[in-house]
């Protein structure tokens, strides 16, 4: 709050000693609240989070490393050295092991999450600049750029399981294993390979919007959401008649998605306009833009607080925001009532202070204000 | 309050750290006296489609949702005389 809102607080009649309008005003078209942007090195393109010891893991393009960033305290603890060119980044809980895609090595380097130490470098195609994985499978994927392949990795023995065609600047791959699919994104050739995960076929391939570089699925409505970064737009595939069936809008040159674990809304990085769309899994709208640092890139999810990360290429910064939206906003400002009005308050049983639980029971017959508040 | 017979209940919401402690401060520095209730998780928040803070909630007698929204001082003073007279 700035000075002159305090000093309208200040101003404002009080009702039962606490003034229940400006007190805490913020701007009410707040859609996101920035907890940190911590600097990581130079192009920090890939980010993953380890949720057990509450860390990101940020790969740095250009400073050839990881860094290590406390979620607690909001910095950063440790730096490991992989490969030339680490791009993007992948963290397994079962082996308790970081992967990095190294574009100029030709390789993944495979870190010891616990040790921090390098354990192995995997040789796989030229230029690799995607990865994603399928824990369950016990399989990581490797788009490889300038090779026009992907890798299929096993996670445990790290041997190369299948190397499949696809075509030039193949980079994110998304996975549907209720499918048994994979939909690795060409961004030279502006198209997507789909490829039988039982048996290592391709498909066939689509045609995509131009730059066509990041991938997110929603296995349960059988869509795929590609980020066209030259195009500007989110293309919508069904992965069934395995075709564009919408071209969503965002920000300027869109370059990393990621799937909300809620599966509601995807995050969209947009490296030209330095923010983060929101754009509704189902509506298809872009919720709003969310602020992060310059040039953002690789953006996950942290699944314990569902918080933002964005890595941002520009600035050299990892930023982590709140998403205060909780669902599309209203289509225009058109005074239509809060959806709420003229329905019954749902039930509460909420902790007071005291750690006492009151529930909306306690204030039955009775007319009552309930004001929403945070101390910021 | 006292004088138009309406109660209020304060949910805290989007903390972010020590959501206990923040709320606790609040109700010294702006001499709460009603109940502060914490909305930890947001879920509660989110239920209701409260996009930001501070969103006041009018709830009649009978349980039902009169308004939302109102926080500027003209606004919240004509809701409150409506949930009077309700």
């Amino acid at each position: 709050m700035d000075e002159a809102a305090v000093e309208q607080a200040a101003d404002e009649e009080r009702v039962g000693g606490f003034a229940v309008g400006a007190a805490c005003r913020i701007d009410l078209g707040a859609t996101s609240r920035q907890a940190a942007e911590i600097p990581v090195g130079l192009d920090p393109e890939g980010v993953v989070v380890d949720p057990r010891r509450r860390r990101a893991y940020v790969a740095c393009s250009r400073s050839n490393c990881v860094t290590v960033v406390d979620l607690e305290t909001l910095a950063p603890v440790a730096r490991v050295a992989v490969g030339e060119e680490p791009i993007d980044i992948v963290f397994d809980e079962a082996t308790d092991r970081i992967f990095t895609a190294d574009a100029r090595s030709d390789a993944v380097s495979v870190v010891d999450a616990e040790t921090l130490a390098v354990v192995a470098t995997v040789p796989v195609g030229t230029y690799p600049s995607g990865l994603t994985y399928d824990p369950a499978a016990r399989l990581l994927y490797c788009g490889n750029s300038l090779g026009s392949t992907m890798s299929v990795l096993d996670l445990d023995t790290l041997e190369t399981v299948a190397t499949v065609e696809t075509e030039p600047g193949a980079g994110a791959v998304g996975v549907d294993p209720s499918r048994n699919l994979a939909i690795c994104v060409n961004f030279l050739d502006a198209s997507a390979t789909f490829v039988d995960t039982a048996s290592w076929r391709p498909l066939g391939t689509i045609a995509l919007g131009s730059g066509a570089c990041a991938v997110g699925i929603v296995p349960e409505r059988g869509e795929a959401f590609a980020v066209n970064s030259i195009a500007g737009t989110v293309s919508r595939i069904d992965l069934d008649r395995r075709e564009v069936v919408e071209e969503l809008l965002v920000g300027q040159a869109p370059v990393g998605l990621i799937v909300h674990p809620d599966h509601d809304r995807l995050y969209v990085s947009n490296r030209g306009a330095g923010t983060v769309s929101v754009l509704g899994v189902a509506d298809g709208r872009e919720w709003g833009q969310i602020p992060v640092g310059e040039g953002p890139g690789g953006v996950v999810v942290d699944p314990s607080d569902g918080r933002v990360l964005c890595a941002n290429a520009g600035s050299g910064s990892l930023t982590i925001v709140e998403d205060l939206l909780a669902g599309p906003p209203p289509a225009a400002d058109t005074g239509a009532a809060h959806p709420l009005v003229g329905r019954k308050l749902p039930a509460f049983a909420l902790p007071d202070l005291d750690g006492v639980v009151r529930t909306s029971a306690d204030w039955a017959e009775r007319k009552y204000i309930v004001n929403f508040f945070a101390s910021w | 309050m006292a004088r138009s017979g309406l109660e209020l209940i304060l949910i805290n919401v989007w903390e972010g750290n020590d959501a206990h402690a923040e709320a606790e401060m609040f109700r010294e520095r702006w001499s709460v006296d009603g109940p502060i209730l914490l909305d930890e998780t947001g879920d509660y928040a989110r239920e209701l489609g409260i996009r930001g803070v501070p969103t006041n909630v009018f709830v009649d007698a009978d349980g039902t949702v009169l308004e939302v929204g109102a926080v500027r001082l003209d606004e919240l003073e004509a809701a409150i005389d409506r949930l009077t007279a309700a």
